[in-house]
């Protein structure tokens, strides 16, 4: 990706925690983000992908800077995340959650919840706080009386245009919403991602746009990145990854996304065996040889390594 | 007001979270609630009395009439004079029930005020920052849950004398656990809530973050617990007035005139019943405060 | 299809709760019927009462909650009007119900072997040995690998997937004709999800079930329904054999809905999703006319009539504004 200037960056993270079992219990260490190395452009929507257990809620913490690596080091606009102050980073880096009946505090209004920002940051007061406010609730689909209301008297899809006003209020440049869509109606899920769309575009956002909707992700992205237990095991242009994906999970996810067309009833699909492994227990060798419909020998004892197999398209695997 | 078209609280069996349910007038929700109309309205009443109560009976509970002993109260032969009847000093009894329900109450509120303070400070510190802070805390509590209260209470009036003020600080630091434990749980809930996440991300410091969103989220849960270990504080209070080492005469106080008035049960016996019914009519209001309040609150917490 | 074929029969089904506000009108007229074999899918957002819907056929529905149809047959059966004895005979044994969520609908304190048996046992005369050893073959029917050891497990030690299976297994129990599923996919990942569909599609085939699937999303109707229903507001807006209903939508709001799905696989979409204005209308009193009127980019003045279903040869749509040209209703 070299036209774009990196905002965001984690250069060869890991997230180590220990989990006891019970008081007499072996310590045991859950690796859920080993080694991952990734980029996010300016005024670029990278979106990743994974299932439950794949490490991305945990990557995007450590991408927010709310946790520590457990090694390697997480880079905003250039400098390392660990120096910068609290405040630093949130007024360059903002989060969207995907919850929306607990992303709002229930006890304030939504006019503090949007405005906290300001107030914290000593930028405006008053009137023109007031104002500001208003106009970002415009922004993004509400009506400036809704200052006053509290978020339980609003429906999830609307409690998230709330969360997503209060990630602009900053005039952050770069978002990271973890699963921001995945609760909303269909219908509802619509408007949002295309009032995403439209902030993207006009204010020149950069997102991280985690999600395990495919169809979303495909929809939203520039580029797309997979996760998998933790590892990253591909990386390209949307159409590339969609269209000519080359890591063997990649294809079992794509293969396994059901489509609104009923001709695709008959067609092959390939399924996985088992389950998705426990990030406590990863398997040995690469990490998914024991579900990969096209595992050699290799697979089982060596780890593949994050290669560039086309321009921009990052693969980790050895049969590429 | 939000909605063209808020869908009113549907049932929840539908897969995703459903529209969020519509308004409604706060005050007929909280006074449509049978705990918190009635605990509520019987606590005002005792609340009432005891504040402007003392000024409407023409007597004071200290004069003593040597020759107006024992008279019953109105409803066992008495006169209106003393519609309660007088003690064994010929004080008027209800002049004695309002001010001793004075001095219940005050013991009552200022010790939930010491130990509502003291364990929720440390129990939101603990909660919210974890750690060393929290393994020290917790054993504290359990210390303190180690401890009798009502003995060690017994023991500090003996050893350094009956006061007031002693008694109060004694029982707040002696029931401040609850307290504690219940602001510690909530606050850890609360420390990994998405919009707690957000004000991090948003810059905002602990100490705003402790003040504006994990504060006002536990209140209702410590309003209950404040109303239940009052009825508990008076309770005390009431046993160590009665075995002498609380309220000291001439004070009126409900478990010494409980005491005061032993050695007449079978003559008198509403020397005793009195105060008693007094003290179940205080606590059990209290009580169904607490209950309603937790039940008006709870739902809302839960935001769906 | 004739009545005597159709495993239930659901006519006039109305459903309300009350409310703070009123009383909400959950299910407003619902009818439709499920044959033998068939996969009928119910689908729409949350709050458009197919899950209530699935809950009235077996009177399963909250306290204070109020049911009415014209009729409610399982087979020739009226159960509208059967008693809980009857319903709870019937469930679990002729009618098998799978939940959302398998965490929740499995008791963590018992081991799964006495679970499954307790099914059993509870709707047949049968010895433990005979119980234990239907659940050892439930268990492998549903593709557990290593069933005997599964057994004596509990369910926090099995992963969500197998879990689910387990549900399954449980609703297979007495070879119920019917399977009701609310969202049994909904809380799995999108591999695991692959797995249970095609579990699903192979064990009705296998065993000839009928099955009610109740889901939000679209997709997963279109692997596995014969026929497919959608409801907005209460009321079924659309009813169409699979293929009838993906080739052509008929309501504006199936159509909305199909619309605003981003496309997978390699689509050319950059554009904007189409969206559906507005939100749902509120349940609370008296309903007249079209439901969706007011997110309708075709309503008139006729709408705020009573809308009729119309029947297109086998497609009905709810809707005075469509037309199949060459069909006449």
């Amino acid at each position: 990706m070299s036209a774009r200037r990196e905002v965001l960056r984690a250069d060869a993270v890991s997230k180590t925690y220990r989990v006891s079992a019970g008081l007499f219990g072996r310590r045991r260490a859950v690796q859920a983000v080993r080694n991952v190395t990734i980029a996010l452009g300016e005024s670029e929507i990278l979106g990743l992908i994974g299932e439950s257990g794949c490490g991305k809620s945990t990557l995007s913490r450590l991408l927010l800077g709310l946790e520590h690596p457990s090694s390697g080091e997480v880079f905003l606009d250039g400098a390392p995340i660990s120096r910068l102050s609290r405040k630093g980073i949130a007024r360059v880096l903002q989060p969207v959650f995907q919850d929306p009946y607990s992303s709002l505090n229930p006890r304030m209004s939504v006019g503090n919840i949007v405005g906290q920002a300001f107030a914290i940051h000593n930028i405006a007061a008053g009137k023109e706080r007031e104002e500001r406010v208003a106009a970002l609730l415009e922004r993004v689909g509400l009506r400036a009386k809704h200052m006053r209301s509290y978020p339980h008297q609003f429906s999830g899809g609307q409690r998230q245009r709330i969360g997503i006003a209060r990630a602009l209020a900053l005039n952050t440049k770069l978002i990271v919403g973890d699963e921001p869509v995945s609760a909303l109606d269909v219908s509802i899920q619509a408007q949002v991602i295309n009032l995403l769309m439209d902030l993207q575009e006009e204010r020149g956002l950069s997102y991280l746009f985690i999600s395990h909707d495919l169809a979303v992700v495909e929809h939203i992205s520039h580029r797309v990145a997979v996760m998998y237990l933790g590892k990253l095991v591909e990386l390209a242009d949307k159409r590339e990854i969609y269209l000519r994906p080359q890591h063997p999970y990649t294809e079992a996810l794509l293969s396994a996304v059901p489509v609104p067309d009923p001709a695709g009833r008959g067609k092959k699909r390939i399924l996985l065996e088992g389950d998705v492994p426990s990030p406590v227990n990863p398997p040995k060798g690469c990490r998914f040889h024991t579900r990969c419909p096209y595992a050699v020998a290799r697979c089982r004892t060596e780890e593949p390594e994050w290669r560039e197999v086309d321009t921009g398209h990052w693969v980790a695997c050895h049969l590429r | 007001m939000a909605s063209e078209a808020e869908t009113g609280a549907l049932p929840r069996l539908d897969a995703t979270p459903g529209v969020a349910p519509a308004r409604r007038t706060t005050l007929r929700r909280w006074l449509s609630n049978s705990g918190v109309s009635i605990g509520g309205g019987l606590f005002l009443v005792i609340l009432f009395l005891t504040l402007i109560g003392p000024f409407l009976v023409p007597h004071s509970p200290f004069d003593q009439s040597l020759v107006s002993r024992l008279r019953p109260p109105v409803w066992s032969g008495g006169t209106a004079e003393h519609p309660f009847g007088t003690d064994y000093l010929g004080r008027d009894y209800l002049a004695r029930l309002l001010w001793g329900g004075r001095i219940s109450l005050l013991i009552g509120f200022c010790t939930i005020a010491v130990a509502g303070i003291f364990g929720t400070t440390i129990g939101v510190l603990a909660g919210y920052f974890g750690g060393t802070l929290d393994f020290a805390v917790r054993f504290l509590i359990m210390v303190r849950l180690a401890l009798p209260a009502v003995l060690i209470a017994l023991a500090v009036a003996f050893i350094a004398g009956p006061s007031l003020k002693l008694l109060i600080i004694v029982l707040g630091l002696l029931l401040w656990d609850r307290f504690a434990v219940v602001a510690r749980a909530t606050t850890m809930q609360l420390r990994t809530s998405e919009f707690v996440i957000a004000a991090r991300a948003t810059g905002a410091s602990n100490l705003t973050i402790l003040r504006r969103d994990i504060l006002p989220n536990i209140v209702n849960q410590l309003i209950v617990i404040a109303t239940v270990e009052l009825a508990n504080a008076v309770l005390i209070a009431a046993a160590l007035s009665f075995l002498g080492l609380g309220v000291q005469p001439p004070m009126p106080d409900w478990g010494l005139m409980i005491a005061e008035g032993k050695q007449y049960l079978l003559f008198s016996p509403y020397l005793i019943t009195l105060p008693g019914a007094a003290m179940m009519v205080l606590v059990l209001s209290v009580n169904l405060l607490g209950d309603g309040i937790r039940d008006v609150t709870d739902p809302e917490a839960r935001g769906r | 299809m004739s009545a005597e074929s159709a495993v239930l029969s659901i006519d006039g089904l109305e459903v309300s709760l009350p409310h703070r506000e009123g009383v909400v009108h959950a299910v407003r007229g619902v009818s439709f019927e499920i044959g033998r074999g068939e996969t009928v899918c119910v689908v729409g957002e949350s709050g458009c009462g197919k899950s209530m819907t699935a809950m009235a056929v077996l009177n399963l529905l909250p306290r204070g909650a109020r049911r009415e149809a014209r009729a409610l047959r399982w087979r020739d059966e009226d159960i509208l009007n059967a008693g809980e004895r009857r319903m709870r005979d019937l469930r679990g044994d002729r009618i098998g119900m799978i939940f959302q969520e398998p965490l929740t609908a499995l008791n963590p304190s018992l081991p799964i072997g006495e679970q499954l048996m307790e099914v059993y046992r509870r709707h047949r005369p049968a010895q433990k040995r005979e119980a234990h050893a239907r659940a050892l073959d439930m268990l492998g029917q549903v593709g557990i690998p290593n069933p005997e050891e599964r057994l004596s497990q509990y369910p926090y030690q099995l992963s969500g997937g197998l879990r689910q299976r387990v549900v399954i297994a449980m609703a297979l129990m007495c070879e119920p004709e019917l399977i009701i599923a609310d969202e049994p996919t909904t809380a799995l990942d999108v591999t695991i999800q692959a797995q249970i569909l095609r579990l699903l599609i192979d064990l009705k085939d296998r065993f000839g079930l009928a099955l009610l699937l109740i889901t939000h999303d679209l997709a997963v109707a279109s692997r596995i329904a014969d026929r497919i229903v959608v409801m907005y507001a209460g009321e079924v807006v659309e009813e169409a054999p699979t293929d009838a209903f993906f080739a052509r939508p008929l309501h504006p709001y199936a159509r909305g809905l199909l619309g605003c799905l981003p496309s997978a696989h390699g689509g050319q979409n950059d554009a904007p999703l189409q969206v559906i204005p507005g939100t749902v209308p509120s349940l609370i009193g008296e309903m007249n006319g079209c439901a969706f009127l007011e997110r309708c980019a075709f309503a008139d003045a006729a709408c705020s009539g009573t809308i009729p279903l119309t029947d297109f040869g086998g497609h009905k749509v709810r809707c005075i504004k469509a037309k199949v040209p060459g069909v006449a209703p």
